[in-house]
């Protein structure tokens, strides 16, 4: 009998301050809610308080968007969720590309309460919104994979704590979005981030950080520049601190489509960025009131300690069938623990809505982290889950318990683990569905040997401009446009969100709600009888460009 | 204020008012000079000047804080049946495509909730 894992996941948990300060602003909104409906408050002197504290008025009703740090939740976090869900939504919640959690039938009079609650599991709806510095998000194998230098969760703790409510950086030109990395391997889409860190090591064998700054998707895509390539450990706050104090004194406010800081360092030059950035930072780095001391750094980082992995575990996975076999394939990462292993619940069984999760499916999975994962699962941007440290004997039950759930697809990483954002059935501001053209195409590519000749292929679609749905960054993006109240879908070729980023190619006119699964279909059959080797979708479009691609895609409709 | 969908300022032909209710969100329809739930039960402007007059008497409601965001949008009849011009519309006056287990086509209103 193996000894049972303890469920209390090591964690940030709330000091204090933060409980006060998550509290009093639990009630501030309160009683601005209640100011709201009394009349006290005009819609246009309400809205911007309602957006500071993540609820929008969408397509159907309200939507309220929780914060989940660095995509990390609890168990206990995660049932408070559900409770959420059942008691005041529809049953189910969404995961989104910033990792957070929407719900999108809130009503204003309960959001209160559900703030209540939120704030009894440590969690808030701060900064999901707004023109401010969002919810930082990370990667997702976090203090489990091998190839991280350093585990990035105590950084992106200092930075959740240095950025809420920083008094400066309240009313920024527009939102502002940072993601932490800590390898080579970009699991958090580091480049399409306003600010990203990245640990690394200099020659010297000193751990420090890579800043980038000046990624985003939107009507204006930029891949982000390297700011600095090596900060100091203790320098940290302070450099990321310039390059907001930059954005947020020269960036432009007079034009929303041109506010981001992707749009400043394009304008002015990556070259006088550096330059301004480096003045300021040397005026912050003079001041010394902003180095990060060890004694604190290695105070945040203690909460994240490694669980008390059990040694003398046998190392290899036991056998429990070809669909077993399938889904370790894909969904099963190396740890760093021999005997342990990453585990990917990617919420995209073919026909399911990407990330979506019921009440009683988020209950269960609640109970899994319990029993296999120490407590604890990691939102990705991807929308799907992580189970960060399972010991590999246990798979084949974690295996058994997600196929009734119904989160078992074999698909991490192919080409049915697709991106979508809400789109046109939620949301305000888009123009076209995607959902649907997510469920489409998965369906379309649902047979499984399929899905593994095609091998690695990232289907990213958004509804509108905005790009939630990382349309820019998918190896096949697809883009909702609106044309006289009628849905059309444009393609995008050759994009990437990890660490060979790129902007996709727009292929050309945009296609029927009918026609672009097929136009998707044909695109990958050019893929198959084009590629070379090994060579990822990717890599042959990269190769051959976008010509035969575009013939193909356009055959039958010209037809 | 702009709502996203009051950006359609070049309306022609029938139109429709719809708002969300304030405590709820519920999307509404102008009826008269009230509110319904659903978009077969509201009223349709056949000319400009009845869509624009409507939209005014809304604007001068909002002060009573029960509806937020009124606006304008076209419709047509199909079928016998007045449906609107924009998918955005459409989806709006049912509920989500994906789940059609919710919103108005399934005869849900967030406004019949408890407490509401």
């Amino acid at each position: 009998m193996l000894n049972p894992i303890p469920v209390q996941p090591n964690m940030y948990r709330y000091d204090e301050f933060d409980a006060k300060f998550v509290a009093e602003r639990v009630e501030q909104f309160s009683g601005q809610v209640q100011r709201r409906l009394k009349g006290e408050l005009t819609e246009d002197q309400f809205k911007p308080l309602r957006l500071m504290n993540g609820l929008y008025l969408q397509l159907h009703a309200y939507m309220l968007r929780i914060a989940v740090p660095y995509g990390t939740l609890s168990s206990k976090q995660v049932r408070k969720l559900a409770y959420i869900a059942r008691t005041y939504d529809k049953n189910f919640g969404h995961f989104t590309t910033r990792t957070n959690m929407q719900f999108n039938w809130i009503r204003l009079v309960d959001v209160p309460d559900i703030q209540r609650h939120l704030a009894e599991v440590e969690m808030h709806c701060i900064q999901t919104s707004g023109n401010c510095v969002r919810n930082v998000t990370a990667d997702q194998f976090a203090g489990a994979t091998d190839e991280e230098l350093e585990d990035p969760r105590p950084l992106s703790e200092i930075i959740r704590q240095w950025s809420s409510l920083h008094p400066e950086f309240v009313f920024l030109a527009r939102k502002f979005k940072i993601a932490v990395g800590s390898c080579e391997k970009d699991r958090a889409a580091l480049k399409w981030h306003d600010m990203a860190v990245q640990i690394v090591r200099n020659e010297q064998g000193r751990t420090g950080y890579l800043v980038m700054a000046g990624g985003g998707m939107g009507r204006t895509p930029y891949v982000a520049h390297v700011m600095k390539e090596f900060v100091e450990r203790e320098d940290i706050l302070a450099y990321l601190e310039a390059v907001l104090r930059v954005y947020n004194q020269d960036s432009r406010r007079d034009n929303i489509h041109k506010q981001r800081i992707k749009i400043l360092i394009n304008t002015i030059g990556v070259e006088e960025m550096r330059r301004r950035v480096d003045l300021e930072f040397q005026e912050l780095k003079a001041m010394g009131t902003l180095q990060l001391p060890q004694a604190e750094l290695d105070r945040i980082a203690a909460y994240f300690a490694p669980p008390k992995f059990e040694t003398g575990l046998p190392d290899t996975i036991p056998e429990a069938g070809p669909d077993f076999a399938n889904w370790v394939r894909t969904n099963v990462s190396r740890h760093k623990q021999p005997g342990y292993a990453i585990a990917t619940i990617t919420l995209k069984t073919p026909g399911q809505v990407p990330g979506d999760a019921t009440s009683e499916q988020m209950d269960v999975i609640a109970n899994l982290m319990d029993e296999f994962s120490v407590g604890e699962v990691r939102v990705t941007h991807e929308q799907n889950l992580t189970l960060p440290h399972v010991r590999k004997v246990d798979l084949p039950a974690i295996y058994a318990r997600l196929k009734e759930l119904d989160f078992a697809a074999p698909n991490a990483g192919l080409i049915t683990d697709i991106i979508a954002c809400p789109g046109l059935d939620y949301c305000d501001l888009a123009n076209a569905r995607s959902i649907p053209i997510a469920q489409k195409i998965a369906k379309k590519f649902e047979n499984l040997d399929r899905q593994h000749q095609i091998g690695e292929l990232k289907i990213k679609i958004s509804g509108c401009i905005n790009a939630c749905g990382h349309h820019h960054a998918g190896h096949i993006g697809i883009l909702g446009v609106d044309k006289k109240g009628v849905e059309f879908y444009q393609l995008l070729l050759g994009g990437s969100g990890a660490e060979d980023a790129a902007i996709g190619d727009i292929m050309g006119p945009g296609f029927t709600e009918h026609d672009i699964a097929e136009a998707v279909e044909r695109v990958v059959n050019v893929y198959i009888a084009e590629r070379q080797g090994t060579e990822r979708f990717l890599d042959t479009y990269r190769r051959i460009g976008m010509e035969k691609f575009k013939a193909a895609a356009y055959e039958t409709v010209a037809a | 204020m702009v709502f996203p969908g009051a950006m359609a300022h070049h309306n022609s032909g029938p139109q429709m008012l719809t708002s969300n209710r304030l405590r709820s969100g519920d999307v509404l329809y102008r009826k008269g000079d009230g509110w319904v739930f659903t978009l077969a039960e509201g009223e349709v402007y056949a000319d400009q000047a009845a869509a624009d007059a409507a939209l005014a008497a809304a604007n001068s409601e909002l002060v009573r804080n029960e509806f937020v965001a009124p606006y304008l949008f076209e419709v047509r009849e199909r079928d016998g049946r007045i449906v609107p011009v924009k998918e955005r519309e459409i989806i709006r006056a049912a509920g989500p495509t994906v789940h059609p287990h919710t919103g108005k086509q399934a005869g849900q209103h967030q406004t019949d909730k408890a407490n509401a």
